[in-house]
């Protein structure tokens, strides 16, 4: 009896216990619950304040820096709301929103430029033809304008000062009494110039194919194309394209003309890119410095020495002289590795002083290959300039007759003899050069660790080779003239080849800091054709700075 | 007068050979971008990501990128109540614009598509080809995605290319960290 007592009295303290529990943990749920329904208030309020936030700042921010709302809006319910179901079936969306016309948003001002040290061996000393002395050197500073008023139209201009420091003009004028005087003066720096590098307009008429037209560069080769010095990682231009040169005209070649350029698919992965376009075609331009020398010991005789420049030009650009020149690019690129391509230009060079002209005729095979951080680049050019000894001896005869009359002669009247001293501008009957590089884009963990690489994405060390060629055949460097009839031409054969070793620092891709050590060697002729100097051979280490913007 | 002819006639035949053979251009819409991206799930779901500090703070320590936008649309797409995969649209300088681009990654974590939506640059377009924005296919956070290693850059478009292969990598690191896409 005791025991059951015993047992009642223990099961009721237990039950009072477990109802107290559940009561407290009743309780407890209470308070849990009531905090949960607070903080999920909260939450709602804090994404409330955030969708208002969400929506202050896309109303702040600028048109065109607010992508995706400006190409793919984002329905304005998932702005104000976390989530938002999207149908990929029906079309929800609006799509997207032309942009205002504002010149700030649709014209992009850039550039490139570069500068170089270069120390050399060339015995000449300073003011060497070509310019290849001791010392800095500006390169050029080129400013580009980019713009797109609407994805299907696009204006390029490039204008480059090269080698240019200032230009400065004054113009003024003097009463006296009795006289008046005006004065005009143009100062700047020698061999400076500003160019109008590139001017065209395109219209996209399809999908990767566009209707080009204004100053545009030559396609021929790979280096005309691609002049910009960022893109280069040795700081001087080839010599098939600038020093020697196998282009008819010194890159960066342009010319006015109108022509198509585009590309096409071939299969999965390649690409077929062409361009074409008729153009007015190089132009043959010419400089001429009289120098009338008298014989002592013969009276009434005079020799007259004409110091000229005789060389091809990007062209005619006034309408004054009929279209004469097409050129043409196709470059296929199997994958993205790189890129195969022939080109080639046709026309005629008119010289102003004749009354015929001569066939100009160029093509050129150029090629980019990459496997990983091995790069390899090279180009091959011929060009003719067909029957240049005709241009050179009407040349010849026109200058003598035109100075015979303007140039003050000897008391028995008429020149008797001449000589014209033709400066050389590589006008070469036929010529062909080549260039290759071959460099390794290297990133060792040591240069993203150290002051070179802190701060860049990709800072890299490129090493690089270059070995280059060109032959230079018939050059013309002297015409005899006597009595207003060519006598003789003194021409030769002029062969160069060029290796060079350097390494570019690129902290990052516009920006390159580079040293290469280049060795020109003469293997025909008289004389090196760069630097233009009567040696062997020379050397020289160039320390270069190339950028873009 | 013979020969003037004969080149009109040939210009006028080039141009229809072009015509004939090209395609009007189009840019991707949002709704385009996920159709290319989730072209078989039944919905997609569009979010609005906000990063807290500590968010950004550890993914800029992971990854070595920026991540400096206040939000970033995502997409969870679904079918039959299955995740497909997430998507991320962002924006990359190339060399002076923003390129918009979508990145698809799947639940492993892997890259299933890129589009490029709206290109504004001037130079560098090819970006937009599918013979350069293939290979970034299968590739994984764990993969380097970059330029001259896993990634060949296009000719002409360098700046372009590196853009887009930062953005990826950068997706990659989003989808990680806010669906838990290859955990």
């Amino acid at each position: 009896m005791r025991f059951v007592a015993l047992l009642v009295f223990i099961l009721g303290i237990v039950a009072s216990a477990a109802a107290q529990q559940d009561s407290q943990l009743s309780s407890q749920v209470d308070r849990l619950t009531a905090l949960v329904e607070q903080q999920q208030k909260q939450i709602e309020q804090l994404q409330k304040s955030q969708a208002d936030l969400l929506q202050e700042i896309r109303a702040q921010r600028p048109q065109s820096a607010s992508p995706p709302t400006a190409s793919a809006p984002v329905p304005a319910e998932a702005a104000t709301t976390s989530a938002e179901q999207v149908s990929t079936q029906a079309s929800s969306y609006d799509a997207p929103k032309e942009r205002g016309f504002a010149l700030g948003d649709r014209v992009r001002i850039g550039g490139y430029g570069s500068v170089r040290y270069e120390a050399n061996d060339v015995k000449s000393g300073n003011n060497i033809p070509g310019g290849s002395a001791n010392g800095f050197t500006f390169r050029r500073l080129v400013l580009t304008t980019d713009a797109r008023p609407t994805s299907r139209l696009r204006i390029y201009s490039e204008l480059e000062f090269e080698r240019l420091l200032e230009i400065e003009t004054e113009k003024s004028s003097f009463r006296a009494p009795g006289e008046l005087t005006f004065k005009q003066t143009m100062e700047g720096n020698s061999g400076g110039a500003i160019e109008l590098e590139q001017a065209w307009g395109q219209y996209d008429f399809a999908k990767n194919h566009g209707l080009r037209g204004g100053i545009m560069l030559v396609p021929v080769g790979r280096f005309n194309l691609l002049h910009d010095d960022d893109y280069w990682d040795i700081p001087r231009r080839t010599l098939t394209d600038r020093d020697g040169q196998v282009l008819p005209v010194k890159s960066a070649w342009r010319d006015l003309g109108a022509g198509f350029v585009g590309s096409w698919n071939v299969g999965k992965t390649g690409k077929l890119d062409y361009q074409i376009m008729a153009l007015n075609g190089a132009s043959l331009d010419f400089n001429v410095e009289h120098e009338l020398v008298t014989k002592a010991g013969s009276p009434g005789e005079s020799e007259l020495v004409l110091n000229s420049e005789l060389k091809l030009g990007s062209g005619f650009f006034d309408g004054s002289k009929s279209t004469s020149a097409f050129a043409w690019r196709a470059a296929y690129s199997p994958n993205l590795h790189g890129e195969f391509a022939f080109s080639g230009y046709r026309g005629t060079y008119n010289p102003t002083f004749l009354d015929f002209g001569e066939s100009l005729t160029s093509f050129a095979y150029d090629h980019k290959w990459k496997y990983k951080n091995f790069e390899t680049e090279g180009e091959l050019v011929y060009t003719s300039l067909g029957n240049l000894n005709r241009v050179i001896n009407a040349f010849g005869v026109a200058a003598f007759n035109s100075a015979n009359t303007t140039v003050p002669s000897s008391s028995s009247g008429g020149l008797t003899s001449a000589t014209v001293e033709t400066e050389l501008a590589n006008m070469s009957r036929d010529r062909v050069g080549f260039w290759s590089d071959f460099k390794y884009h290297a990133r060792p963990k040591w240069l993203k660790r150290s002051f070179l690489g802190r701060d860049f994405e990709d800072p890299q060390l490129i090493p690089i080779v270059r070995y280059e060629r060109i032959w230079l055949n018939r050059l013309t460097d002297n015409i005899e003239v006597a009595n207003g009839v060519v006598t003789g031409l003194t021409q030769e054969n002029l062969q160069q080849d060029r290796f060079t070793a350097g390494i570019s620092y690129r902290p990052a891709l516009q920006f390159a800091i580079q040293a290469a050590f280049e060795h020109n060697r003469k293997i025909n002729g008289s004389r090196l054709i760069f630097p233009a100097v009567d040696q062997d051979s020379t050397n020289g280490l160039i320390l270069g700075m190339s950028f873009a913007f | 007068m013979e020969q003037t002819l004969r080149q009109v006639a040939l210009t006028i035949a080039v141009v229809g050979l072009l015509l004939a053979t090209a395609a009007a251009e189009t840019l991707l819409t949002q709704e385009q971008a996920l159709k290319i991206v989730f072209p078989k799930s039944e919905s997609v779901t569009a979010e609005t990501k906000v990063l807290i500090p500590e968010q950004r703070k550890t993914l800029e320590e992971n990854t070595g990128l920026r991540f400096p936008e206040p939000d970033y649309p995502t997409f969870v797409a679904t079918s039959k109540g299955q995740t497909d995969g997430y998507a991320v649209i962002l924006n990359e300088i190339g060399k002076h614009e923003k390129i918009t681009f979508i990145v698809g990654v799947s639940p492993k974590g892997k890259v299933t598509e890129v589009a490029v939506m709206e290109y504004r640059e001037s130079r560098g377009g090819e970006v937009k080809e599918q013979r350069f924005l293939t290979q970034f296919r299968g590739k994984k956070a764990s993969d380097p995605i970059r330029v001259n290693q896993d990634i060949v850059n296009y000719t002409g478009a360098t700046l372009s290319s590196y853009a887009i292969s930062r953005g990826v990598r950068r997706a990659l690191a989003l989808a990680h960290l806010l669906y838990g896409a290859g955990k």
